[in-house]
């Protein structure tokens, strides 16, 4: 059996719900913003998960995570979603089974200069880079890169890159109580390699803005998504860092230049591929379920 | 230079000034409200090479010149209240993940160089360092009561506490010494001498070189905890010396380092 391990309320849900049914598969949810329903329990070296639609006695096989957020502060919702998160992570780091990904290999891209440094370390070409809460820093950056500059945030906290322009120079007085990442700004076509397991799917975005999230998500603007094709030592690049990472799924963002520049940005571990799929077309949900199936393990340590 | 994040009030801390001043070795202290708070820095990477500084008091400092960094963060800062919920954790976050990838860039020892899972307070992290540590020991490891981590031992390791009534034998570790905390089995040293290698390796994966080692052995060598931040406070002079005195001569790249 496949558990999922994820929010009713995530924008991924309704569409993986839909082709684990359509797999025909045996699968159980647990739906961590009902976290009450759940109980976990372990006896000897054994976990088992019930309430909800979990029983406690079917063998999981593999398991799909994407952790519920909590979208408010109120301790009666974040006290029980963040103890039954808590315990989950516990099960999922003695799983035998295949975990797409194990939060524990996914911190990564919460330091995204760090991140930076591994893309960096297995080749692929990264934009230069400054992290400072020094504002003479930070224009002395702008200078050296001719005022093609872009800054986002440091952290895998949400936030839009956004270019550098005259009416910021001003912000800077800000840095020093919020360190910033500065970047050169390769201005040019983005793309997005997904990988799962040992298949990749490439999609190039096109939109208004720098951030083609900011277009989608904050302007409320349509942005295109197509299948595209990098070149394929890159795509093996890309799936091989996935795997170094100990993930199965990773979400790969680039930008290529009008000069052939292809840059790496960052890997999202946990990435909400329905996005790319509901704009280009690409079976990427389905790819994610059939790993699942294909990998599913027998003997297990884990019943829901 | 040696930089040591942490307080004065830690014993470890001081044993660190103390020792580093006597192996002529220039020591800066910042204590973790000025690291997070108010310490300028930069990071500038570009391709695998990465360079930046650190504005100490009256003193700025290439992250060249460093020859060790000792981390005993208490990690409670926050950021000022000043800002509304959301900038606060914002900016909590941003400035983790900027120290976080400053530290990583550093080619000097660090004690420890903690993994993000100990940067993002996350509870599996421990767990994780146990259960890795148990298989490069060769060991099991004690089973944890329930779904619960209620039952893991708590610093500070004090004369007389439950581990030691229950007869639970801890051996610290520190740039690759071994230091039996108090007298232990034969056969757990010669365990763990036999598994130098693994040992050593473990300590390469996960940055980790000062800790200490909690163990069962009633019923088969059991790993029981491995604290990574363990307070000296109540552990005899010579064993917070010798633990100090090892990491330092890694960082003087041996050079005299009397305990």
């Amino acid at each position: 059996m496949i558990l999922y391990l994820g929010s009713s309320r995530d924008r991924v849900f309704p569409r993986l719900m839909g082709e684990l049914e359509n797999s025909g598969h045996p699968f159980a949810l647990v739906d961590e913003d009902q976290a009450p329903k759940y109980a976990v329990t372990k006896e000897a070296k054994t976990w088992r998960i019930s309430g909800g639609g979990c029983e406690g006695r079917r063998p999981v096989g593999s398991i799909f995570v994407r952790h519920s957020v909590a979208r408010t502060l109120e301790p009666e919702v974040v006290g029980p979603m963040s103890q039954l998160q808590v315990t989950l992570n516990r099960v999922l780091l003695d799983t035998r089974c295949p975990v797409i990904n194990k939060p524990s290999r996914a911190f990564s891209n919460y330091s995204k200069p760090y991140q930076l440094g591994l893309l960096a370390r297995a080749g692929f070409d990264v934009p230069r880079t400054l992290v400072t809460n020094i504002a003479a820093e930070a224009r002395r950056f702008y200078d050296e890169c001719d005022g093609s500059v872009i800054f986002k945030g440091v952290s895998n906290v949400m936030s839009f890159a956004q270019v550098w322009k005259p009416q910021h120079f001003e912000r800077l007085r800000f840095l020093r109580d919020s360190p910033t990442q500065f970047q050169e700004f390769v201005e040019g076509v983005d793309y997005r390699v997904h990988v799962i397991g040992e298949k990749a799917f490439v999609t190039r975005l096109a939109a208004a803005n720098e951030d083609y999230r900011r277009s989608a998500l904050a302007d409320q603007e349509e942005i295109l998504a197509e299948p595209a094709e990098l070149p394929s030592d890159v795509v093996q690049r890309a799936i091989h860092f996935t795997r170094a990472l100990g993930l199965i799924v990773g979400g790969i963002d680039f930008k290529e230049s009008a000069n052939g520049r292809l840059v790496a940005l960052e890997l999202n571990p946990f990435p909400q591929f329905t996005f790319y799929e509901g704009r280009s077309g690409q079976r990427i949900t389905r790819s994610v379920v059939e790993y699942l199936i294909q990998h599913h393990v027998t003997e297990t340590n884990v019943f829901a | 230079m040696l930089l040591i994040c942490g307080s004065r009030d830690d014993r470890l801390v001081s044993e660190f000034l103390s020792l580093s001043t006597g192996a002529e070795l220039k020591t800066e202290l910042i204590e973790e409200t000025e690291l997070f708070g108010s310490c300028p820095f930069a990071l500038e990477r570009q391709g695998s090479s990465t360079q930046g500084f650190l504005d100490l008091p009256q003193l700025r400092v290439s992250l060249t010149e460093l020859q060790g960094v000792v981390l005993r963060l208490p990690r409670l800062w926050w950021p000022s209240v000043e800002f509304d919920l959301q900038d606060q954790m914002f900016v909590y976050h941003e400035v983790t993940a900027s120290w976080f990838a400053l530290i990583d860039s550093l080619t000097c020892p660090v004690v420890n160089r903690f993994g993000l899972g100990w940067w993002l307070q996350d509870l599996s992290y421990p767990l994780e360092l146990r259960d890795t540590l148990a298989l490069a020991l060769g060991a099991e490891t004690v089973e944890l009561a329930g779904a619960s981590l209620e039952s893991i031992r708590r610093w500070p390791a004090q004369p007389g506490d439950e581990n030691e009534r229950s007869g639970v034998m801890s051996v610290y570790r520190s740039a690759g010494v071994t230091i039996p905390r108090q007298e232990c089995s034969p056969d757990l040293l010669a365990h763990l001498k036999a598994r130098e290698a693994a040992l050593s390796q473990w300590e390469s994966d996960t940055g980790i070189t000062l800790y200490r080692m909690d163990f069962e052995t009633s019923d088969g060598l059991r790993l029981k905890w491995v604290d990574v931040q363990a307070s000296f406070s109540y552990e005899p002079k010579e064993l917070l010396s010798e633990s100090v005195a090892a990491a330092l001569r890694r960082m003087t790249l041996n050079s005299e380092v009397a305990a």
